[in-house]
């Protein structure tokens, strides 16, 4: 059983959300996980993509060594360089241990640190 | 979307349909979900890595059998699977977590839908909590069947919108943080909606539009909330099959029947 022990938020601006993406997939996680439109005033056009998840210790020791690994481990299997480079130059994530953040808080928080804000969703 | 012949879990979902009980009596049911019952819950797309209390949920099989599984379209939309006081639950985080069923639900005249579940906070302005709705029903509120939702500006105040007909109910005190049951009918003549024992009816419409759309829970406005379970027909249950089912979503949830 995969064990998360951490709460994380996180963005990327568009044009490396998708790579980011990739990276964050070659870890073993899967799907879009960048899917919340983000910009300076709320309003289309998105400037940045996030999201907030659950996450283990051994996943953000990788991040936090972009565009390198932790000594030890070794290179996921379908990372690409230029991927995990992109996680380094432009990925923002932001992490407490689990219980102790509240998710809907720590992204709002994370974002209004960057100037950025959610875009309204007019789906339901 | 699962293929045909054999489907992830579909032995746990024949063994979870036996206890059922009364629901599986229902006519008409064309979606039904119990967070309770684990043997309907994965942490994987694949339906291979059962999820228990405190795992991340990416499907949640549709114990109706027709197939309308409910999916987090990736693993950072998961919401986490919860327990305690022997209540069991979905928790979505109000920042991407959502599920959306595989298969869409054609648009009925006659529609029953019955769900508990809590609001956490007010993360978005108009938190959805399960909606039968195409992409844009703001733009075409023709396409709601239900849109179940709130206001951040009305926090007393549950709505369910079934096309441009709203049912209403204030519960006098803010929505957070407390369980609702909440069921409630639309047919061309009357419509009904019963939150915690409080009622609001109203007179029925015609849908003008009845193209098949997926039921999603959470919405795409990403609600914080608990999803204690639902279920969904198409023909409108008796009034004892109803006080039935109001009691079975106070049980999931405990709140009121």
């Amino acid at each position: 059983m995969t064990v998360f022990t951490h709460r994380i938020a996180f963005f990327a601006p568009v044009d490396h959300a998708e790579a980011c993406n990739r990276a964050a997939n070659a870890f073993g996680r899967s799907g879009d996980n960048f899917s919340v439109p983000l910009s300076a005033e709320g309003v289309e056009p998105a400037t940045h993509l996030g999201g907030s998840t659950g996450e283990t210790s051994a996943f953000l020791a990788a991040v936090a060594a972009a565009p390198d690994l932790p000594e030890g481990m070794e290179w996921p299997e379908g990372l690409a360089v230029e991927d995990w480079q992109a996680v380094a130059d432009h990925l923002v994530l932001v992490s407490a241990p689990v219980g102790e953040a509240s998710a809907p808080l720590q992204f709002s928080e994370m974002i209004a640190a960057h100037g950025l804000k959610r875009i309204a969703s007019d789906q339901a | 979307m699962l293929g045909l012949g054999f489907s992830p879990g579909s032995a746990a979902l024949m063994a979870s349909a036996a206890r059922l009980g009364f629901l599986a009596t229902l006519p008409g049911v064309v979606a039904s979900y119990d967070p309770s019952d684990l043997s309907t819950l994965f942490q994987d797309a694949a339906g291979t890595i059962p999820a228990g209390v405190g795992d991340p949920v990416r499907l949640m099989l549709d114990k109706s059998g027709l197939g309308r599984n409910m999916r987090a379209p990736s693993d950072a939309a998961r919401p986490i699977l919860r327990s305690s006081g022997g209540l069991f639950w979905l928790e979505a985080d109000g920042v991407d977590d959502r599920m959306i069923a595989d298969d869409g639900i054609v648009f009925s005249q006659t529609v029953y839908t019955a769900l508990a579940y809590r609001l956490l906070s007010f993360s978005t302005q108009y938190p959805a909590i399960m909606s039968h709705a195409a992409p844009n029903p703001n733009i075409d509120p023709a396409t709601r069947q239900p849109l179940i939702f709130h206001d951040s500006a009305n926090p007393t105040k549950l709505y369910t919108t079934y096309g441009t007909r709203p049912l209403v109910v204030d519960i006098g005190t803010s929505v957070v943080g407390v369980d609702l049951a909440v069921d409630s009918y639309f047919t061309t003549s009357a419509s009904y909606k019963n939150v915690n024992g409080i009622t609001v009816t109203a007179a029925g419409a015609t849908l003008t539009n009845t193209a098949p759309e997926a039921l999603r829970i959470f919405g795409d406005t990403k609600s914080n909330a608990r999803f204690y379970g639902a279920i969904r027909t198409h023909t409108i249950p008796t009034a004892a099959q109803q006080s039935q089912i109001r009691q079975w979503l106070a049980a999931k949830s405990g709140g009121t029947a």
